[in-house]
Order: C-alpha cells, then sequence, then structure tokens
C-alpha cells in the first residue's frame, strides 16, 4: 500500500487549468484526482526494463520504399 | 610534408598505403601531440595507447605481408566516450559509470577496427551526451576547449571528437548527433561532421541519449574523410532495429563527380527570425556561389514549418526518452549527476504521455513534410551553426550557439545532414553551413559537400596551439 498522499481536488483544478482542460465542471474535479492517482500508479507500476538497449517498441522509421 | 597530427584520414591512408610513413610512426606522432596539447583541450577522457601502438605495430606488419585491409588501415580515430570499447572504460563523462568496462565494441567501432582503423581512445563529451554547453565543472574531466581558441566553446555534445580533430589529437572522429551533436561541434572546431540518415549506421553499443533521435556518425577534416569513414561503417546491423536493410553504395564512386546539372534548394531565410553572423553568411553564399559556377541549378526554397516547430518536438520525444533511460540511475544515485543531465531528466519525467504522444504524431507530419521538399531536389543548402563559436564564459551566447543551431530539424525527420567549414571570420574563428538530402542519399550532400571543398580547402588550414 502507498504511503503517497492522494491527489487532491485543488491539485486537480491546477491540473487541469496547467492542461487547458478548461470544459471540465468543478464536480469533475474529484474524479480527475482519482484518475491522476490511478495513473501514476499505473505508472509506478509498469517492469522498468534494465538494458538501456531496449528500444521503445515504437521504434521511429524514415519513410523509404526499396526501389 | 603537412606534420603526421595534421594530416586528413584520406592522406593518412594513402601515405600509410606506400609506406612514406607507419602507422607506428602516426601513432606516436598523435600520443605525443595529446602530451603537448591534451592538457589545454580536454579532447580525450581516456587514452590507450599501450592498445593503439599495438595494434598500429599489427597494421605494420600486415601491409607489410601484403594484407592491405583499405584506405584506413593504419589510421587512429578516437570515439566520443559513450560508445562502448571493449576492454576500455566508456564512462560517458558521468560518475554514474566511473568503473563501467564493456565487454564489446560498439558496432561502429567495430566495423573501424575490422577496416583496420586504430582506437587511440575515448573522447570527452556533455554528460551522456545531453545538455546545452552550460558548464558547471561537474564532470568526470574539463569541458573541452575550442583548438582555435582555446576560451572558446566547442560545440557539443560531441565535444572530444571535435577538439580532437581540429586541435590534431585524433585524426579522425565518431560523433553521435541528437539534435546537432555532430553538426553543432564540427561548425564550431571548423571540421566536417555528417549525421546521416536515421537507421544508416548501426547504434549498437552506443550509450542512448534518445532512441528515435541519435545517429552516430564521422567527424573529420574533409568530406572525403567522412566518405571513408560512413565506407567502412554504414550498413544493416540485425542489433539495432532502426538499420534498414539495403545496399550501401560506393561513397567514393562518384565523389568527384562535379554538382553539374544538379538541383540544389537553397533556404537562406529557415524563417527562424535569427540573423547568421555576417561571416557565416558569407560562407554559405559564397558556397552557393560555387555550385553555380559548377554548373548546378539552384532554387531559392523554404522550409515547410520554422525550426521551432521541430524543437518543441524534439523536446518531449527526446526529454521523455532521456528521462527513461536514466531513471534507474537517477533514482539511485542522482548525486553522481551533474547538473545539466539532472535538469534534462527532471525535464523528461514532467512529461505528460499526452503530449509525448501528440508530439510522436507531429514528428510523423514534419517528416514528411520535409521528405516531400527534400524529394524535389539533389540536395538543401541552409546553415547550420548561425554563429561561431562563443566565449565559454558567455553562458547566453553558448546556449544561443545550440539553441539557435538548425540541426535538430533533421534529428525530428531522419535525413542526412552535413556540416562543412566555409570560411573564417575576423576573430580567426570557423564558420559552416549544413547540406541536408534525401534519406539514404548520404553519396549526394558527400558530392556536393566535395565540390566546395575542393574549390575552398579551408580544411587544409590548422589552428596554431
Amino acid at each position: 500500500m502507498s504511503d503517497n498522499a492522494p491527489f487532491t481536488t485543488d491539485d486537480a483544478s491546477r491540473f487541469a487549468q496547467r492542461y487547458g482542460l478548461s470544459a471540465l465542471a468543478p464536480e469533475d474535479m474529484a474524479t480527475l484526482a482519482a484518475a491522476m492517482d490511478r495513473m501514476a500508479a499505473a505508472g509506478l507500476a509498469v517492469t522498468r526494463v534494465e538494458s538501456r538497449f531496449n528500444a521503445p517498441a515504437h521504434q521511429f522509421r524514415v519513410r523509404y520504399t526499396k526501389p | 610534408m603537412k606534420a603526421l597530427h595534421e594530416l586528413s584520414a584520406a592522406e593518412a591512408g594513402r601515405l600509410i598505403r606506400s609506406r612514406d610513413i607507419s602507422p607506428v610512426d602516426l601513432v606516436e606522432a598523435l600520443l605525443s601531440r595529446i602530451n603537448a596539447v591534451d592538457d589545454r583541450l580536454h579532447s580525450y577522457l581516456l587514452v590507450d595507447a599501450e592498445g593503439a601502438l599495438d595494434a598500429a605495430k599489427r597494421a605494420e606488419a600486415e601491409i607489410a605481408a601484403g594484407r592491405w585491409l583499405g584506405p584506413l588501415h593504419g589510421v587512429p580515430f578516437g570515439a566520443k566516450d559513450n560508445f562502448f570499447s571493449k576492454g576500455l572504460r566508456t564512462c560517458a563523462n558521468s560518475r554514474v559509470l566511473l568503473d563501467h568496462v564493456p565487454d564489446f565494441d560498439a558496432a561502429m567501432v567495430s566495423r573501424l577496427r575490422a577496416a583496420g582503423a586504430i582506437l587511440l581512445g575515448k573522447l570527452n563529451t556533455w554528460e551522456f551526451g545531453t545538455g546545452h554547453g552550460l558548464h558547471f565543472d561537474d564532470g568526470v574531466i574539463p569541458a573541452a576547449r575550442n583548438p582555435w581558441n582555446v576560451a572558446c566553446f566547442t560545440g557539443g555534445s560531441s565535444t572530444g571528437p571535435g577538439a580532437a580533430v581540429a586541435g590534431g589529437t585524433a585524426v579522425f572522429a565518431l560523433g553521435a548527433d541528437t539534435g546537432g551533436s555532430i553538426r553543432a561541434p564540427a561548425a564550431a572546431c571548423g571540421i566536417t561532421g555528417l549525421k546521416p540518415t536515421y537507421g544508416r549506421i548501426s547504434r549498437h553499443g552506443i550509450l542512448p541519449n534518445s532512441w528515435s533521435m541519435d545517429v552516430p556518425g564521422p567527424m573529420a577534416w574533409t568530406v572525403e574523410d567522412c566518405a571513408l569513414i560512413l565506407q567502412a561503417t554504414a550498413g544493416y546491423d540485425p542489433a539495432d532495429a532502426a538499420t534498414v536493410d539495403i545496399a550501401v553504395p560506393d561513397y567514393m564512386v562518384d565523389l568527384d563527380g562535379g554538382c553539374r546539372g544538379l538541383r540544389i534548394g537553397y533556404i537562406p531565410d529557415v524563417g527562424d527570425g535569427i540573423a547568421s553572423d555576417p561571416a557565416v553568411r558569407a560562407g554559405m553564399e559564397d558556397l552557393i556561389a560555387v555550385l553555380k559556377d559548377g554548373g548546378a541549378m539552384i532554387e531559392e526554397t523554404r522550409l515547410p514549418l520554422p525550426p521551432a516547430r521541430y524543437r518543441e518536438v524534439t523536446s518531449l520525444i527526446s526529454g521523455s526518452e532521456r528521462a527513461t533511460v536514466h531513471e534507474a540511475d537517477f533514482k539511485a544515485h542522482a548525486d553522481l549527476m551533474g547538473q545539466e543531465l539532472r535538469g534534462h531528466i527532471m525535464m523528461g519525467s514532467s512529461a505528460r504521455a499526452v503530449d509525448y504522444i501528440a508530439a510522436q504524431r507531429m514528428r510523423r507530419v514534419l517528416a514528411d513534410g520535409l521528405a516531400d521538399l527534400i524529394d524535389k531536389y539533389d540536395a538543401l543548402v541552409l546553415p547550420g551553426a548561425h554563429h561561431t563559436a562563443p566565449l565559454i564564459a558567455d553562458a547566453e551566447k553558448v546556449r544561443d550557439f545550440m539553441g539557435h543551431s538548425v540541426t535538430a530539424v533533421f534529428n525530428v525527420s531522419g535525413h542526412p545532414a552535413l556540416a562543412i567549414p566555409t570560411g573564417f571570420d575576423d576573430a580567426g574563428l570557423p564558420t559552416s553551413c549544413q547540406i541536408v538530402g534525401r534519406y539514404f542519399d548520404e553519396a549526394s550532400v558527400l558530392r556536393v559537400g566535395r565540390v566546395y571543398e575542393r574549390a575552398r580547402p579551408w580544411s587544409t588550414r590548422r589552428p596554431e596551439l
């Protein structure tokens, strides 16, 4: 169990303002705060691959067609 | 005859082949040069004198026995210290990796060794190839210095390769370029640097800075040198998923083919509102005049979008990738990291996934837009570094040198781009220009650069140290 304090509705309001989520109503802030908690936990739960050389799956490729 | 440490790679290779000089003499000359000047240049993090001399003796014996491996046989080089080197410490100028000794060579190092080239040592860099060049004196060794004026900035992040080639402590060098890290130091130090197409050269065994932007490449005195090094190192590598399985052309065949009939897109104004230094501008105009005289068809054109739009994308993509690369070390011992690296990791850690994906989507739009433009031409000519090397002590100008450079544009798109010297300003500092080509058409980029190099042999001038 995490001992991190959950995000508050004030945190959520600041987040919404910062990132332009202006259509959200004040009553949405509790939902947003809970979502922020869940996604932070999900991000931390992702197992970190040890090797630095392991590139992300969506490797960039240049546009090229073999002649 | 030039001093041995002043030879270009092609010159050294020719003299070795004709047995006018021996690889042992050349390595010894470079070791003497390192002893004489590197306490001022700080181009090396590690010099492998014993290993280089052993390799030189082997090369000498092989050539004497008729087993000449090619134009780089016996030619010493240095590698930026983010390239793995078997049995030699590779720390990327970071206290995090002070005891790190790889058990294999980076693919590029390995291919050069197979071509007979001799690894002389590991070259200075910003920590893990990250930063804006601001100096906090918190690296493993002091920042590299510009051989044309040791009070001046080298550009970065391949600081050591720029300083080593220009200062004569390596005949050529390997750099890696995430947003201009080959081309900016090449410009500041008055040498030639090639960032090939993303996927042309294997990144296997190079400590990543940003997986989807990093491209390794040659840094040397001349276009001819870059062609030789590219020839020895380009090609598909199953160990690097980004490399593309296509044939590597013979870069020497048309190198001196001239530019008659080639279509050159000229972008004098990249739309960033930043005026190039007058000497930089004059150099670029001179390059265009030479190409015109050579029969090229010059057409003025524009970037699809100003450079700032590409930089916005790199901040999110490179920043997020970098923070991921270093996350474990940052959690365990951020105290061992320098101020610039810590700041960049914190920045990348703050990015939202939604913005990151938006940047990836925009990257495709930007890359395809540039490809549509470049496909109309054999090459583009435009500014790379707008400025000559600033004083290291002038933090604002150092930031501007890197921040104004029109280099990250082609990391976003993945196109090949060459920084080529175009002269000197009144203070004796080198100027540079950028030549860009179609995907996997490094041959045309080199050919256009070679036309200018032959007409204006700026690279024959050497700094006094």
